[in-house]
């Protein structure tokens, strides 16, 4: 088993470069067909890993580990591990579903959207599987130029503005990112004597106070705009918007993942300290983003924009999960990543084809259920999952966070550091009510009341058919996610350990010989990163 | 799959079927998956119930892990003992008569096979709540039931008033539902398990502070209060009456509105503990059956007048559950069950007859044009009011007797309940009055079409009628037990699991038997002033309204709950578009993207104003660069 998942993560990359290539220069019209071939190819080695993947295995049975800069110890490290496991599978599965939605769209006929679409997938299956730090950053910022271009160049009225927005927004909030990924390289130099980003490397180093700041401040701005959460979201309404409908579904279902992404495979593990003693301001950015996205998305006419702050609510979860170092909390959030990624790429999927149907006036839409039953059913399906109806993976993602938040806020409080967690948590819970609310209005105005005659056509068997995995994924998610569990449980054991280990004082102070030379040290990079 | 997985998946099995294939199906077929399905259920369910009558043991099946994780798992377990048994037998009997009821009712419907799917995927989730062995299986079932009820009620879909009602409900029960997720958090912080029976062990092994136990008991009451429509959390029932009519009979009457009073039973190991709480439910409970006869009492439409009177008999059973008479609460449960249902069937009967009419100032003299819905409609509502020997007269009696007797009881409570039982015998018999005597006031063109329903309607209300008539001899309270040398079935069945806690002083029979003559004379009184003010004279009933004034709009206007919270959601739309969407959403926007943007340009401008394209400038700057390096370099060395 090992052998032969090893040969398909092997194969995956070059399979993408053989495509990219034929979808770009081929001239017949089959690049179509080629671009889905190819995507269907990625879900079926994606899949397979998924299936095979059993969480106990060490990490070094699915990668692949190519010396690249052997002397900065860049290295081509790819590996499926239990963080990364969903989002390979939620990627793998976005994309096809996505072209095969958009499949008769205007865009989809150009070789180059294809080819945009490509690259997207290749940076997105690249950060979330980087076993090093560097190349986790190239793949990271890679996945902005496709994006932007599909923005610019098949946005709506306003496309220019909300391309440069988000260009630049996340843009900017990845420049400190880089700093802090040259100053842990600097680290590992000082402390095992040669260059590595590796993040088996980078996870063992000693780091100080200054630095772990220096890092986690760094790392939580990319995130926090790139998920996005409270108060960076500003780019979000925009882009969601503008951008082509197959563009949102991939950006809202897959992008911003890699800000939840980032928070655990970065801000914990390397700032365990710091990430410890901010999570209460964490939690509280993370209830403000639920409640904030939650109550603005009460009063939204456009549906984009409903769905863009239900987005950024929904978003606010993953973050309560990740910042409550607690097991259940945990792997609600990898959950919510997965779950979230599925019903909100289905949501925009679905009104991208209203929108390909009728056109701008997709917005005055109402009483669907009347004249369009399939695609209504599939909508409501969709909806009821962002509800977090029970046997719904909405429903297995929140209640794990919520349940867990709330245990780790009640032993924070008997532990008499503060309530703060706790008041959080129970205020989130009202995100439930919140999210009932705005999602069940949304469906009365679409699904429900007298038809308008527009004669809409219902849901074609191509794109009921493009629909099925997300469904079938969503049910498995609610109904039994316990198999699924077990593939993380691995990695979500080392990760709390990894915070919760750290959560007594300085650890540094166990050999005092270092410190003074440490100390210095830190203080040293820390000017020096902050210069740069 | 054992008999009791096949329980609750053969109507999940008529929902698929139904769903997925049911407007490419004959109608008949339609109907035969969607009432045989739940009726095998209700087989397999007797054929379990048999077995716990004769051996006790409670039947358990672990289906699989739903999910487990350091410190935390939960089965995916169902679990059939007495209480689950009871409630089984209510949901698949009542329910599988309903269905065969709705292929009547229904028969009309442009969506017949949408209907059926959807009320079997009710009936689904039902019993996966009452199976559920343990608090996340409940709520699953509990969070099902509740969107089942919102597709149903807004069944009509093209009416934005019935879409309304349907999101009503479910939002207002989501408010419920939160905080009995925020009790089941606590109990496993406590308990560290959702088991049911984990869960009533180790409470009653040793309890956290009392206020702990007090707050778990407050949050699963309001849980309770959002499905079961207790006040506060009831304004949703009376709008839920949008949907058809037999839904109204089984979700909003026999069974889901229930599911309160069943999860109050289910944790009585927590409950028995804690009483603070105990005592706010039982006094709610009390409040919600006096607000809800007093709304009764001034509604015109007869489905309202019915749900209502739903309020305020759940009202009784949390008043039984507060005093720690569960089993008493359950087996008004069960009572009211029968004849709740029946009395819904009965009046969508009239409505179907009258082509949808449910305003009862446009009815009157229907007793001799369907004689037979009347019959039973009147056997049911003599039941309702507590009439001996009718069903409802053993278990009310029992709840007011437990109010009086209990430990925790107080006369007030008992005379609540007794002027509550006055004041439904009125309601009740006031909507009889005005439905099926006096002058007829239907129009002339639906008069001639008056007809009684199909068979399929009509052999379903008898067979209600007929258990609102005897289900009560199950449990007879303990005077007549005594007086006539027989035990009382029920009680003894539940008891393994509630015990016959609460029960009150079994030996002070002489009070009993006074207090029930007491019960029976208001009921009897309350129906001689209905007759006297709808049929013999009805000025006085307008003169009585006058009277009444102020106190008369407060009720017909169910006490203004509804334009209270129609302000809180007003405030949240405020908030939501007149402040965040107006003013802190360009706010944020100016500060986190126009204001450093701004920055930028500023200082590129300053900048671009050095490259002056002056060759003399720029060698200026490089001498400059140079003075600069060189000084560093010197102060430096």
């Amino acid at each position: 088993m090992s052998d032969s998942a090893t040969v398909r993560v092997q194969r995956t990359m070059p399979g993408f470069g053989a495509l990219l290539w034929s979808s770009v220069f081929k001239s017949s019209g089959l690049h179509r067909i080629g671009a889905m071939l190819l995507m269907l190819s990625i879900l079926a080695l994606s899949a397979g890993i998924f299936l095979n993947f059993d969480g106990t295995a060490g990490p070094s049975l699915m990668e692949i580990n190519i010396p690249w800069i052997d002397s900065l110890g860049i290295n081509f490290h790819l590996a499926v591990d239990g963080l990364n496991v969903y989002l390979l599978l939620l990627t793998a599965i976005l994309f096809p579903v996505v072209l095969a939605c958009s499949w008769s769209a205007a865009p989809s006929r150009s070789r180059i959207f294809l080819a945009l679409m490509l690259l997207l997938e290749l940076g997105l299956i690249g950060t979330f599987l980087s076993q090093n730090l560097m190349l986790f950053f190239i793949f990271w910022e890679a996945v902005l130029i496709p994006m932007f271009i599909m923005i610019l160049v098949y946005g709506g009225e306003r496309a220019r503005e909300a391309a440069m927005t988000f260009f630049l927004y996340t843009l900017a909030g990845s420049v400190l990112l880089l700093a802090a990924v040259i100053l842990l390289g600097v680290e590992s130099l000082h402390q095992t004597g040669q260059w590595s980003f590796e993040f088996s490397t980078l996870y063992g180093l000693q780091l100080g106070w200054g630095t772990q700041l220096f890092v986690f401040i760094a790392v939580v701005l990319a995130c926090a705009i790139k998920c996005p959460i409270f108060p960076f979201h500003s780019w979000l309404p925009l882009a969601y918007c503008e951008a082509p409908f197959a563009g949102t579904a991939l950006m809202a279902g897959a992008l911003s993942k890699m800000g939840a992404f980032g928070l655990l495979k970065l801000a914990l593990p390397l700032a365990p300290q710091v990430s410890a003693v901010m999570a209460p301001a964490m939690v509280l950015l993370a209830v403000v983003s639920i409640l904030y996205g939650a109550v603005l998305a009460l009063r939204q006419d456009d549906f984009k924009r409903l769905v863009a702050y239900s987005s950024l609510s929904h978003m606010g979860y993953i973050v309560l999960g990740i910042f409550s170092f607690q097991q259940t909390a945990l792997h609600g959030s990898l959950f919510q990543m997965l779950s979230h990624g599925l019903s909100v790429a289905g949501l925009f999927l679905m009104l991208g084809l209203l929108e390909q149907r009728v056109g701008a006036s997709y917005r005055n839409l109402t009483a669907l259920a009347g004249q369009a039953p399939r695609l209504a059913v599939v909508l409501m399906l969709f909806i009821l999952t962002s509800v977090a109806l029970p046997l719904t993976s909405g429903f297995t993602s929140e209640f794990l966070i919520l349940f867990g938040a709330f245990q780790h806020g009640m032993a924070t409080w008997q532990a008499g550091s503060g309530t703060l967690p706790l008041i959080a948590t129970v205020i989130a819970c009202s995100g439930m009510v919140l999210g009932a609310g705005y999602m069940l209005r949304f469906a009365r105005v679409i699904l429900f009341g007298k038809g308008s005659g527009l004669g809409i056509h219902d849901l074609k068997p191509r794109e009921a058919v493009a629909f099925l995995p997300l469904l079938l994924l969503i049910v498995w998610v609610g109904v039994w996610p316990a198999p699924i569990m077990a593939k993380a449980q691995a990695a979500v054991t080392q990760l709390t350990a990894q915070v919760t280990d750290f959560k007594h004082p300085i650890p540094l102070l166990a050999s005092p010989l270092k410190v003074e030379e440490k100390v210095e040290e830190n203080v040293m990079n820390n000017g020096g990163a902050n210069g740069r | 799959m054992n008999q009791l997985t096949l329980i609750p998946i053969l109507p999940l099995i008529g929902f698929l079927v139904n769903g997925l294939l049911g407007s490419r199906l004959p109608r008949w077929l339609v109907s035969v998956v969607a009432c045989g399905l739940p009726a095998l259920s209700f087989a397999l369910t007797l054929s379990l119930f048999m077995g716990i009558a004769s051996n006790g043991t409670p039947v358990i099946e672990n289906l699989f892990t739903w999910g487990s994780t350091t410190g935390f798992q939960v089965d995916a377990a169902l679990y059939f003992d007495q209480m689950a048994a009871v409630m089984c037998l209510v949901v698949t009997g009542v329910g599988t008569l309903i269905h065969i009821y709705s292929v009547g009712y229904m028969s009309h419907d442009r969506s017949f096979s949408r209907y059926f799917a959807y009320l079997n995927l009710f009936l689904f989730f039902m019993l996966m709540l009452v199976l559920g062995k343990n608090i996340l299986m409940l709520f699953a079932g509990w969070e099902g039931v509740g969107i089942a009820s919102y597709l149903l009620i807004g069944f009509w879909f093209e009416d934005p008033d019935k879409t309304a009602a349907g999101l009503k409900a479910f939002v207002v029960n989501r408010v419920g539902d939160t905080a009995f997720i925020i009790a089941a958090f606590l109990i496993f912080h406590f308990a560290g398990t959702l088991d049911f029976q984990g869960i009533n062990a180790f409470f009653s092994a040793s309890q956290p502070s009392l206020l702990m136990m007090n707050v778990i008991g407050i949050l699963l009451l309001i849980g309770a209060c959002g499905k079961s429509a207790q006040i506060p959390l009831h304004v949703w029932l009376p709008d839920a009456m949008a949907g058809p009519t037999p839904v109204s009979a089984l979700i909003h009457a026999a069974t889901m509105v229930t599911a309160g009073v069943y999860l109050l039973s289910r944790l009585s190991g927590v409950f028995l503990h804690a009483p603070g709480a105990m005592a706010v439910v039982a006094w709610g409970g009390a409040l919600t059956a006096f607000l809800g006869a007093t709304m009764g009492l001034t509604q015109y439409n007869l489905k309202k007048v019915l749900a209502y009177s739903t309020m305020s008999q759940i009202g009784f059973m949390f008043m039984a559950c507060g005093l720690g008479a569960f089993q008493v609460a359950f087996f008004h449960l069960y009572t009211h069950a029968f004849f709740k249902a029946c009395l819904f069937l009965g009046a969508g009967a009239v409505i179907h007859a009258l082509h949808g009419e449910e305003d009862m100032r446009n009815m009157g003299a229907l007793a001799k044009k369907i004689p037979f819905s009347f019959a039973t409609f009147l056997l049911a509502s003599l039941a309702l009011c507590g009439v001996p020997p009718f069903a409802g007269f053993f278990s009310k009696d029992e709840i007011l007797w437990s109010a009086w007797s209990s430990p925790n009881g107080s006369p007030v409570l008992w005379l609540v309940g007794t002027v509550t039982s006055f004041m439904t015998a009125f309601y009740m018999f006031r909507a009889i009055f005005l439905t099926f005597f006096g002058p007829c006031n239907v129009p002339e063109k639906v008069k001639k079409g008056i007809h009684e329903g199909p068979p399929s309607m009509s052999i379903v209300l008898g067979v209600l009628a007929f258990f609102s008539l005897v289900a009560g001899f199950v449990g007879l309270p303990g005077f007549w037990r005594e007086l006539l040398g027989v035990s009382a079935p029920f009680y003894d069945f539940l008891a393994p699991v509630l015990g016959h806690a609460g029960e009150g002083a079994a030996a002070d029979h002489h009070a009993e038997f006074i207090l029930m003559v007491i019960a029976v004379l208001a009921a009897l009184s309350g129906i001689f002033l209905a007759w006297l003010f709808y049929s013999r004279n009805r000025d006085w009933a307008v003169k009585a309204k006058e009277i009444a004034g102020h106190a008369h709009g407060l009720a017909s206007r169910g006490y203004y709950f509804d334009p209270l919270y129609g302000r809180l959601v007003a405030a949240f739309d405020w908030v939501s578009e007149s402040l965040l969407a107006r003013r802190v959403e360009p706010a944020i926007n100016n500060a986190i993207i126009e204001k450093p943007a701004d920055g930028v340009s500023r200082t590129a401008s300053i900048f671009s104003r050095l490259q002056t394209g002056n060759v003399q400038g720029y060698v200026l700057y490089v001498l400059v660069g140079l003075a600069l390096i060189l000084w560093w370099g010197v102060a430096h060395v």
